[in-house]
């Protein structure tokens, strides 16, 4: 049950920094979070960890054979909130994320929006 | 891939590349090809792939102007590499996919005098340059003029080969028609492709002709050459029943003038005129006609040569311009993607200060003040990156300890190997002579190195990056060796990792320091090599050769003595 166990974020992020400034953050609001920089460790660690919130900056997926799409079906049974990062193609916005932020954010909103999608994930 | 390439028109340089089966052209948005000219129609043709894939034709999509095909208006084409597709203002060369043409020369061979089969011999040779002005006894009159309008034009068609300079160009061709016709003065005008009005290019008049005196030229005398694509030659233009007396061109003091179109390949680039001419009060008694239909023929001739080489030229700098253009968008995409990066990196620090100030909590400051600013020393290296690779230098030679430089990088990197886990080695080699080299451009030239090695075993378990330096006494090299087992690189981006704005560290990278080792190294007379397995780590070899500080100071003492 996600409902038993802290809140878990997974941030996908080819850079490093804004990874380090959002675990700062939410470890003082008692939210566990994890980061890959690489977009088929986060596939692995989607499936894997079973976090509640994916934050996704699109940039990263650039030149790589996965999508959206597959961190989506990362977990059937209890999907993740999507939070898709970056200046969205059509195609991306209706991919069926559940939140979007454009580039450039101010890292008061996106925390927000974060935490938001954690609101609803565990009122789901 | 099949493309096509805009040589005229307010989109002049670009390339499209045709990479759907369907591409449209036309001024709407809504195009593949979208064209910023007001002539061409919202939904103007479609180029459109044959289903085998190896051919293209053209469909115009019932368009106000019509789409033109060398010239011929057509509805449905299939297009050939080389066709001329105009539509509105905007004129394209389309180039088809690659076809296999069989280019076999393995049954041409050059035989020697030696062999049996070889029965020619040499009957008459000529040079390429001179032998057409020797005279022969016995040789026709029309044989005569015959192989001296071929050598005009074989002058001339030296002339527009030797240079890519329009106004050098055309000055060339001018000389060369005064060489050859007695003209007074003469001017080429060439069309401005936006208002599509003359503008003279070049004046020339005959030595003891006045240079202040004004050159007015018979706007009857262009409009028809350029309405009718036709030379023209008047001898006595009162009396020429193709222009108007009224507007005469003898009211301006010209007695003959020839006026040939410049007629390209895809239209008239201009036009070249040249007239006798005499100062108004002095008598036309006595003076016999310089012009003649022979003269008109050359000179059209000579016109379509020089039109040519117009093109030629247009196209060729509008490739440049395209290049240049391609290169700029490159370099700027390049830098804006590690500038937004490194803003990125400031902004998050920042807000990790801001919240550390409200909650009073040093620890979070700290940690914003950590980000902010090692994207501060990013963006430093950045910058010196790119003055470096900008900027041609002559490396600042000077004795030197390799192993204290490279010393120095490594307590430089030691806080970042330490924060990624990765484990930094270096031993120095003891004894190793002084060496001359610049130290400050090969300290910035092994950090590069250094911090892709880091970089590359980021997320590997156990990565270890081991420094060392190398001295080859009997090739007399000096190399710098930076070894990683990290995640390798592709031979596929091996291949590339030199190349600049080329990174294969994703965001963390700028594409720049690699290429900036590398002209660090080719600035000593050295190289950068690199060998790699994905999974398994890469080495780097900076070489160059070793001067030893010893034979450099015994070399300034001797130039000093001198």
């Amino acid at each position: 049950m996600k409902n038993a166990s802290p809140s878990q974020v997974l941030i996908v992020d080819a850079n490093a920094d804004s990874a380090e400034v959002l675990h700062a953050v939410f470890q003082r609001k008692g939210v566990e979070t994890i980061s890959a920089r690489q977009p088929q460790k986060g596939i692995q660690l989607a499936r894997s960890c079973d976090p509640d919130v994916i934050v996704l900056d699109v940039e990263s997926l650039s030149g790589e054979d996965i999508s959206t799409d597959d961190f989506l079906d990362s977990n059937k049974e209890q999907p993740a909130r999507l939070l898709l990062l970056g200046n969205l193609r059509q195609q991306e916005k209706e991919s069926g994320s559940d939140a979007i932020l454009a580039k450039p954010y101010h890292f008061a909103a996106l925390i927000r929006k974060i935490e938001g999608l954690l609101v609803d994930s565990r009122a789901a | 891939m099949a493309s096509l390439f805009v040589i005229q028109g307010p989109d002049q340089g670009k390339r499209f590349n045709l990479a759907q089966v369907c591409v449209s052209l036309g001024r709407d948005t809504t195009n593949t090809i979208r064209l910023n000219d007001t002539e061409v129609s919202r939904q103007h043709a479609e180029i459109r792939q044959d289903d085998v894939g190896d051919g293209y034709h053209v469909v115009d999509l019932n368009s106000s102007n019509g789409t033109f095909i060398n010239d011929a208006r057509r509805d449905r084409h299939e297009l050939q590499s080389g066709d001329r597709l105009k539509i509105g203002a905007t004129l394209m060369i389309f180039t088809g996919t690659d076809v296999n043409v069989s280019h076999n020369t393995d049954n041409v061979e050059l035989i020697s005098s030696m062999n049996q089969g070889e029965k020619s011999r040499i009957v008459k040779s000529l040079r390429h340059d001179g032998q057409f002005d020797k005279e022969e006894e016995g040789v026709s009159p029309w044989l005569a003029r015959a192989r001296s309008n071929l050598q005009v034009m074989y002058r001339t068609s030296l002339a527009v080969s030797h240079t890519l300079d329009i106004d050098e160009l055309l000055l060339r061709i001018m000389e060369l028609i005064f060489e050859w016709v007695e003209a007074d003065r003469g001017c080429i005008l060439l069309t401005d492709r936006d208002t599509s009005a003359l503008e003279p290019k070049v004046r020339h008049n005959r030595p003891g002709t006045p240079d202040e005196e004004k050159l007015s030229i018979s706007k009857t005398i262009t409009d028809y050459v350029m309405s009718n694509s036709e030379g023209v030659l008047t001898s006595d233009a009162s009396e020429d029943e193709r222009f108007d007396a009224a507007r005469s061109i003898v009211t301006m003091g010209v007695r003959e003038a020839i006026a040939v179109p410049m007629q390209g390949r895809y239209g008239i680039v201009g036009l070249i005129y040249i007239d006798t001419y005499t100062a108004p009060g002095k008598t036309l008694r006595g003076m016999s006609p310089k012009f003649n239909e022979e003269h008109l023929k050359l000179m059209v001739a000579i016109g379509h040569q020089a039109a040519l080489a117009v093109e030629d030229t247009s196209y060729y700098s509008a490739m440049v311009q395209a290049e240049r253009l391609a290169a700029i968008g490159q370099t700027i995409a390049g830098l804006s993607h590690s500038v937004k990066n490194i803003l990125q990196g400031i902004r998050g620090g920042s807000y990790l200060i801001e919240e550390g100030l409200k909650a009073s909590e040093t620890d979070l400051i700290q940690k914003g003040w950590g980000i902010v600013e090692r994207n501060q020393e990013k963006i430093s290296r950045l910058v010196l990156d790119m003055l470096t690779y900008s900027k041609e230098r002559e490396p600042e030679m000077a004795p030197a300890d390799l192993c204290q430089v490279v010393g120095e990088v490594i307590e430089l990197m030691n806080s970042r190997a330490t924060e990624l886990n990765v484990t930094l080695k270096w031993e120095p080699v003891a004894e190793l002579p002084s060496f001359v080299f610049d130290s400050t451009s090969m300290h910035h030239a092994i950090l590069n190195v250094v911090t892709n090695a880091i970089d590359a075993c980021d997320e590997v378990e156990n990565g270890i990056v081991e420094v060392t330096v190398e001295y080859d006494v009997d090739e007399k090299l000096i190399s710098t060796v930076v070894k990683d087992n990290g995640k390798g690189i592709s031979e596929q981006d091996l291949a590339r990792v030199f190349v600049v704005f080329e990174s294969t560290k994703g965001n963390r990278g700028t594409g720049l320091g690699l290429p900036v080792t590398q002209k660090i190294a080719q600035e000593h007379g050295g190289e950068i090599t690199a060998e790699s397995k994905p999974g398994k780590g890469s080495t780097f070899r900076l070489t160059w050769p070793a001067v030893l500080a010893e034979e450099f100071n015994e070399a300034l003492v001797g130039e000093k003595r001198e």
